[in-house]
């Protein structure tokens, strides 16, 4: 009796895997505890620690404190809205993007998002500079080449991201308390290295910046990661339990670890947040930190990536970690072996980024709160597809809000975050032209797709 | 011994690991107290990771949800146990007498050892669920 009503409330079937197409069935929704975990096995990366690193270099402690919080404060907001969608959907980010952009358009943004800036980009550059970091710690080793562990490195990421969700679960239940850990580690080295805490307050930065700038680059930094939220919270028991783990993460770890780090650098005045772990004494933990920091984040970014390209890819989902996975290993390699150790690649990617992706979140954010309201659909019922369902190939409105978002945001406005410009704008664009238009009788979906029971 | 037994003897041994620990904190946070935090930080969640399981599973009958329930807080005690052992020999914790430190490792040891037996006992013999 017990598997007809599951069969009746879970009318789809899953042929390829981890659920990329369809929304996750109840009985594998995991607990708070196990969402939270993966949200901050995210989080619990180099990138951060180096953000934190750069903040420390740029403003005095109390100055780099604000502009973590109001940096995490923003990405909590963020994420917070978009969490709860994977929630209530069961579904991933690119396939609740369906609504807003249409199938094509979920197929084309969800591409640039997650398949190229996370499964690609984000991979190359995180197993890049898991082979800079090794490099920095093991300089005459060859296999601390900085190509080659940048090879061995994306190899051992590829594994656990090809195994699924519980791949990376495992993998964060086991690095997340450790790398909190050596950031409190990193902290004590500071201040220990600054004279103590009053003495850490007193230094003044080597590169003095506005806060405005500070806040950009923590927002910058993890604002890809605050769309997409919905990979993980579609796990989620309770829609709100995503929202929380994810807030949860930013506001505390976060801050946490980007004042860790920054302490560090501040201190020691070093170029790397890997380099003065170790000269400060932190020994094998510098090395383990670089290991497990890099792994539990890049594994995600293939994971996430291979979702979005799973919506028009149809193959197993691990053949397209795998084949995603070998690129990014590839581009690192590449990287590695031609610029060495550089942060060039790194700086101008994530500049890129956060031009391009906060449009389409403001967009997904306008069409599931304000738009799906202005319709009158259950808040509960939002996203909610069923096989038989016939969504729109092309929503030209949230094309266009994009397009627009990202230009005005992005290019045009000179003041204030621009990621956040982007998000903002986006959001805007889209509640406006789509409310107006639908109100005036104006047609903004184009086509129609029926979607079949693998959810395709 | 049956599962629930075997687990709550292990995790007041742990318990007391994390309390032993804490108590090194304490004599350190007199020579350097930058890490005598560090040691105080791993004793307090070894401690708690080990003492709330205990009422957690203290009514429960089910051996599977005992067992999933285990894996949690022992995943949290391998962690920090194996970054005890990797933070406790490094040089910015031998800066004065390594006595402590040597001692805090073996701990560590001990615990990285236990804790990964009872997640492994725990799938095996009770069906546990290695993600919760």
């Amino acid at each position: 009796m017990g598997d007809t009503v599951k069969k009746e409330e879970w009318p789809w079937v899953d042929a390829y895997g981890d659920y990329s197409m369809v929304p996750v069935p109840r009985h594998e929704k995991r607990s708070f505890s196990s969402i939270f975990y993966v949200y901050m096995g995210v989080l619990s990366c180099i990138a951060v620690l180096w953000g934190g690193g750069t903040i420390g270099l740029q403003f005095a402690l109390k100055d780099a404190i604000l502009v973590a919080v109001i940096g995490s404060a923003i990405l909590a907001v963020i994420g917070g809205l978009t969490a709860p969608i994977g929630g209530i959907s069961g579904s991933s980010t690119y396939v609740n993007m369906r609504f807003p952009f249409g199938t094509i358009g979920s197929q084309l943004f969800g591409t640039i998002v997650a398949g190229i800036a996370c499964g690609i980009g984000w991979f190359a550059v995180q197993a890049w500079l898991f082979g800079i970091i090794v490099h920095t710690l093991f300089p005459n080793a060859a296999w601390a080449n900085v190509g080659v562990a940048s090879i061995w490195g994306g190899l051992l990421m590829i594994v656990t991201a090809i195994i699924g969700f519980k791949g990376l679960a495992w993998l964060s239940y086991l690095a997340v308390p450790f790398f909190m850990l050596i950031a409190g580690v990193g902290a004590m080295i500071g201040i220990a290295q600054g004279g103590g805490f009053a003495g850490l307050m007193s230094i003044q930065p080597q590169q003095p910046a506005p806060l405005s700038v500070g806040i950009t680059q923590v927002v910058g930094m993890y604002i890809a990661g605050g769309i997409i939220t919905s990979d993980i919270s579609r796990y989620a028991k309770r829609a709100i339990g995503g929202a929380m783990g994810w807030i949860i993460q930013i506001i505390i770890f976060q801050v946490y670890m980007l004042t860790g780090s920054a302490m560090l650098m501040l201190a020691t005045g070093a170029g790397d947040v890997a380099g003065a772990l170790l000269a400060g004494g932190a020994g094998i933990g510098a090395f383990l930190m670089a290991i497990l920091g890099q792994w539990t984040t890049n594994d995600n970014n293939l994971y996430n990536g291979a979702l979005s390209f799973n919506t028009w890819l149809h193959t197993k989902k691990w053949h397209i970690t795998l084949g995603e996975g070998l690129i990014g290993v590839g581009i690192a390699a590449w990287v590695g072996f031609a610029a060495g150790v550089s942060m060039d690649p790194f700086m101008k990617f994530l500049t890129l980024l956060g031009k391009i992706l906060p449009a389409i979140g403001g967009v997904l954010i306008a069409d599931f709160y304000i738009f799906r309201a202005y319709r009158k659909v259950p808040f509960k019922q939002r996203y909610k597809g069923k096989p038989g369902m016939k969504l729109a190939r092309l929503n030209w409105v949230g094309w266009l809000s994009v397009g627009l978002g990202t230009w005005i945001g992005g290019w045009l406005m000179k003041w204030g975050i621009a990621a956040l410009n982007g998000l903002i704008c986006g959001f805007v664009i889209y509640t406006v032209l789509a409310i107006v238009l639908d109100a005036l009788g104006v047609k903004i979906e184009i086509g129609e797709h029926t979607i079949s029971e693998k959810g395709v | 011994m049956n599962f629930k037994k075997y687990i709550k003897v292990t995790m007041v041994i742990l318990l007391v690991i994390g309390v032993v620990i804490l108590a090194l904190g304490i004599v350190k946070w007199s020579e350097n107290v930058y890490t005598g935090i560090i040691y105080l930080v791993i004793g307090v969640i070894q401690f708690l990771g080990s003492i709330l399981l205990l009422p957690r599973i203290a009514k429960l009958e089910d051996q599977k949800e005992v067992g999933n329930r285990a894996v949690q807080a022992n995943w949290l005690v391998l962690s920090i146990g194996i970054a005890g052992m990797a933070l406790f020999m490094a040089p910015f914790f031998r800066l004065e007498a390594m006595i402590v430190p040597y001692i805090a490792f073996v701990l560590c040891v001990v615990s990285v050892l236990l804790s990964g037996i009872n997640i492994y006992t725990a799938v095996k013999k009770v069906k546990a669920r290695m993600v919760v």
